[in-house]
């Protein structure tokens, strides 16, 4: 193969070529990576719309990945680590970062799924492993037995976005359990990441 | 008491709610990023209305879909009702969804069976002509 290059690229692309291709191997249809907004979210969401109706996903499986991106991003919104403060950022608004990928399974039955990763501290990445441990060894009853009880939690309290419930909400719509990763980065942070597959 | 109108935002449903008819109405989608502030003024005028009025009360939901912690404040708005119920004021809620959204109606489901004094019904439609 010959190649005929005038670029400065970043390292991570110097290969656009082979970017794009391993993209799409991995059957990657979208990634986002940087600070986040609700605003952004719901403009991203539109695209996952569109981009799954190219794909011909029907109605009830965009909805469910639709929910699962919902929180998946909502999360990086309330939990990230890595965060921009109001006053720094241009849109006058915190903006905390993260990165979301939706793809679809390469394997049979060609799933689509919503990968989302962000820092956390580290004690919150057991916290968040732990629960999700919990959830992994739950059957559909039990998964929604637990929804119900963790529901009726007082949403005025100081944990007031919905922790827990919003995993619990991925966990009942995916087609099977959550998985999880954590990459332990500094002493203070981990980087934490779950993908849910619709 | 005065009505409560809300316009419908992308991530917020529209809220209209008649003091004099008893009339409460919110539909769309609700995924805000902040749910329970987004809510608060909608619990608190039922509140008053419950508190103010003797009239039967009436809530349409047609909601498509919703975030978990707008699930969380829903069933807030739930309990109040059913509390209300449970003390014998005439209330009955409408959960209304498009006959193929599985996930809305499940969910309609899942509220009416935290409730037990307030009448609860779901009602599912077809394509709007």
């Amino acid at each position: 193969m010959s190649q005929t290059c005038i670029a400065a690229y970043p390292a991570v692309l110097k290969d656009l070529h082979e970017f794009y291709e391993s993209l799409r191997k991995e059957g990657i249809l979208f990634c986002y990576s940087g600070p986040t907004t609700q605003t952004l979210m719901e403009s991203i969401g539109d695209m996952l719309k569109q981009r799954m109706a190219v794909e011909e996903a029907g109605m009830s499986i965009t909805r469910t990945i639709f929910a699962i991106f919902i929180e998946q991003m909502q999360n990086i919104l309330h939990y990230s680590a890595e965060v921009m403060p109001a006053a720094e950022s241009r849109m006058g608004e915190e903006m905390r970062h993260g990165v979301v990928v939706v793809g679809r399974e390469r394997e049979a039955g060609e799933r689509f799924f919503v990968l989302c990763g962000n820092y956390v501290e580290r004690a919150k990445a057991r916290m968040l492993a732990d629960a999700l441990d919990r959830m992994r060894g739950l059957n559909r009853d039990e998964l929604k037995a637990l929804y119900r009880e963790q529901r009726r939690g007082d949403p005025f309290s100081e944990d007031s976005k919905g922790a827990g419930l919003g995993f619990l909400e991925m966990a009942r719509k995916a087609s099977r359990p959550l998985d999880y990763c954590i990459s332990e980065i500094t002493d203070r942070l981990a980087f934490f990441s779950v993908k849910a597959v619709g | 008491m005065s009505d409560l109108v809300i316009k419908p935002t992308k991530s917020t449903p529209a809220v209209e709610f008649l003091a004099a008819e008893g009339r409460l109405l919110i539909q769309g989608e609700s995924y805000p990023e902040h749910a329970v502030k987004f809510y608060e003024p909608v619990l608190q005028w039922i509140r008053e209305y419950l508190a103010s009025m003797a009239a039967p009360l009436r809530l349409t939901m047609d909601i498509v879909y919703f975030n978990s912690s707008s699930s969380k404040i829903l069933m807030n708005l739930f309990d109040l009702l059913e509390e209300a119920a449970a003390g014998g004021r005439d209330v009955r809620v409408v959960w209304r969804h498009h006959e193929e959204n599985e996930s809305a109606q499940e969910c309609g489901e899942e509220f009416r069976e935290e409730t037990r004094h307030m009448r609860f019904e779901l009602q599912p439609y077809g394509d709007r002509v």
